[in-house]
């Protein structure tokens, strides 16, 4: 499933989200970056922040060479 | 579900019906979005209510009780929104008045309500999507005209949304 597949479910069910989001496998990075990239206010964005928040993106440390 | 990140020291409270007799309910996004809720926050959806009752999630448990045992185990699990008894003054040419009159006589047509609490500045809402059932006409003549009414959410239709 896609993160586009992941939105358009999370945005026209009416189910509850910790019901629509089982089973889904999504890259946290992907998630985090169309988090970034997604209009401010919209319902995409609610349905993001909440897939964010289920697929945390924790960002690798930078070592020193 | 997102729990509202504003805090009304004091506030009063409105509610709102979405507007025609077929609507499509918001969904569980959309319920918890602000734009598209207050969207349906404007005054032509006003319910001229007496009071906002409480509102919010019923109590919620699971007793577990074992023969022989003094205490039983109550464990909290998910609640349902609570259902809300509602009484306004009864005018027969309020529009939104008949419109919830025909969704009592219906039955089974799903609407979005919003409650706004505002405090003058900040603007929280509770949204959630619920059939109106229970009609009831007043109409002692020691007072005004009153109506009962109740809603019944739909289960897990409902999100929380605040103004920036």
């Amino acid at each position: 499933m896609t993160i586009k597949d992941a939105v358009t479910l999370l945005t026209t069910t009416y189910l509850p989200f910790d019901l629509a989001v089982r089973g889904m496998d999504l890259d946290p990075k992907e998630v985090a970056d169309a988090l970034a990239s997604a209009a401010d206010g919209s319902e995409e964005q609610t349905a993001l922040q909440f897939l964010a928040s289920y697929f945390p993106y924790v960002p690798p440390k930078k070592t020193k060479e | 579900m997102a729990l509202p990140s504003k805090i009304l020291p004091g506030f009063s409270a409105t509610l709102y019906a979405q507007p025609t007799t077929t609507p499509t309910p918001l969904t569980t996004s959309a319920l918890s979005t602000y734009a598209s809720v207050s969207a349906l926050a404007i005054s032509g959806n006003l319910v001229p209510v007496e009071a906002i009752p409480a509102f919010g999630q019923d109590d919620a448990v699971a007793s577990f009780g074992v023969a022989g045992s003094r205490q039983s185990d109550k464990i909290p699990v998910q609640s349902a929104p609570t259902s809300m008894s509602i009484t306004a003054a009864w005018n027969p040419s309020d529009a939104v008045l008949l419109l919830l009159r025909g969704d009592a006589y219906n039955g089974t047509i799903d609407r979005t309500f919003v409650i706004s609490a505002t405090d003058g500045t900040g603007i929280v809402n509770y949204a959630f999507n619920g059939r109106v059932s229970q009609w009831t006409i007043d109409s002692a003549p020691g007072a005004e005209a009153k109506v009962t009414f109740t809603i019944h959410p739909r289960g897990n239709q409902y999100g929380w949304s605040n103004s920036v």
